[in-house]
């Protein structure tokens, strides 16, 4: 039996990967649901990338952000397409925005999840506009905009809910903690 | 853990980011107020939509009749060759616009409803 100390591995790197998968998961079961508006999506997957930045800090949120983008998209065969680099920039941008509400302490939540829901409908925009010279009217901004922000709240709710979850269970079954972890190196699978 | 109940700065946020999205939504639907007539490249006129009526502008020698309908604004008739401004009908949306080239006259759907200065 091996635990992460045997291979020298940081335990915070282990979690790091570990949110990737999830994460990258998320988004992949998110892309293959079928979708009553082909551009809208709640974005599930920005809820691990917050709760990154809580617990691991923001260079691994922003590791973690990149990756399940890039991940998501090679799975689903859009790699190097014009929704995965509008995708990227989207993440890439909400991920910085985020970071930067994060480090001002100012904010719970339900404002970085906002902030950051909007910000990646922005960029995506941008990346329309810019790389594609698409043309399009202050109305489909300020609908992006809204959209971004409702998804954004909606996805703090879900992470506090789940959060309560989580620290119930660490509360009541305190060895549970890190077990996925310890189940991943009793398999010999990293 | 940071801060999970939503605090003060973050009603804050959200109201600015819905109202400035609100207002962009507002500012860019729903039909144009107002048409802005140009002869030679420069602003003749600005039109309501409002109210019906034909508009007859001097323009290359003979005259551009400018017909307003129900919101709606198109060149009647011109005395250009070809009659591409005629054949373009009605517009009624934001940023819409008729060029006549041989007659070098423009009409363009602006934002908004007339001020009071140039009604």
């Amino acid at each position: 039996m091996r635990f992460p100390d045997d291979y020298n591995i940081d335990r915070e790197d282990l979690r790091t990967l570990y949110f990737i998968i999830l994460a990258s998961l998320i988004n992949i079961i998110e892309g293959v649901l079928p979708k009553v508006f082909p551009f809208l999506r709640l974005g599930v997957s920005n809820i691990v990338v917050i709760y990154a930045l809580f617990a691991l800090g923001s260079r691994k949120a922003f590791l973690i952000s990149i990756f399940k983008t890039v991940f998501g998209s090679f799975v689903l065969g859009r790699l190097f397409t014009p929704m995965f680099l509008m995708g990227l920039c989207g993440s890439l941008l909400s991920v910085s925005v985020m970071i930067a509400l994060h480090r001002t302490g100012f904010f719970s939540v339900y404002g970085i999840s906002a902030a950051g829901g909007t910000v990646h409908n922005t960029g995506q925009l941008i990346v329309l506009g810019t790389v594609y010279g698409i043309r399009y009217n202050g109305k489909l901004l300020g609908l992006a905009l809204l959209l971004g922000l409702l998804t954004g709240i909606v996805n703090a709710f879900i992470f506090n809910k789940t959060y309560e979850h989580f620290s119930r269970r660490d509360r009541e079954y305190p060895s549970d903690r890190d077990r996925i972890g310890k189940d991943i190196c009793k398999n010999n699978l990293i | 853990m940071a801060h999970r109940r939503i605090r003060f700065p973050d009603i804050v946020l959200i109201a600015v980011i819905s109202f400035s999205s609100l207002w962009l939504i507002a500012r860019n639907s729903g039909r144009g107020g107002y048409a802005e007539i140009y002869y030679k490249g420069k602003l003749m006129e600005k039109l309501d939509l409002s109210e019906n009526r034909l508009i007859a502008y001097p323009a290359s020698g003979s005259a551009i009749i400018v017909e307003v309908k129900d919101g709606a604004v198109r060149v009647n008739d011109s005395p250009c060759p070809d009659k591409l401004c005629v054949k373009r009908g009605f517009i009624s949306g934001k940023g819409e616009e008729i060029i006549c080239v041989p007659s070098r006259f423009q009409i363009v759907i602006g934002r908004g409803v007339v001020d009071a200065v140039s009604r």
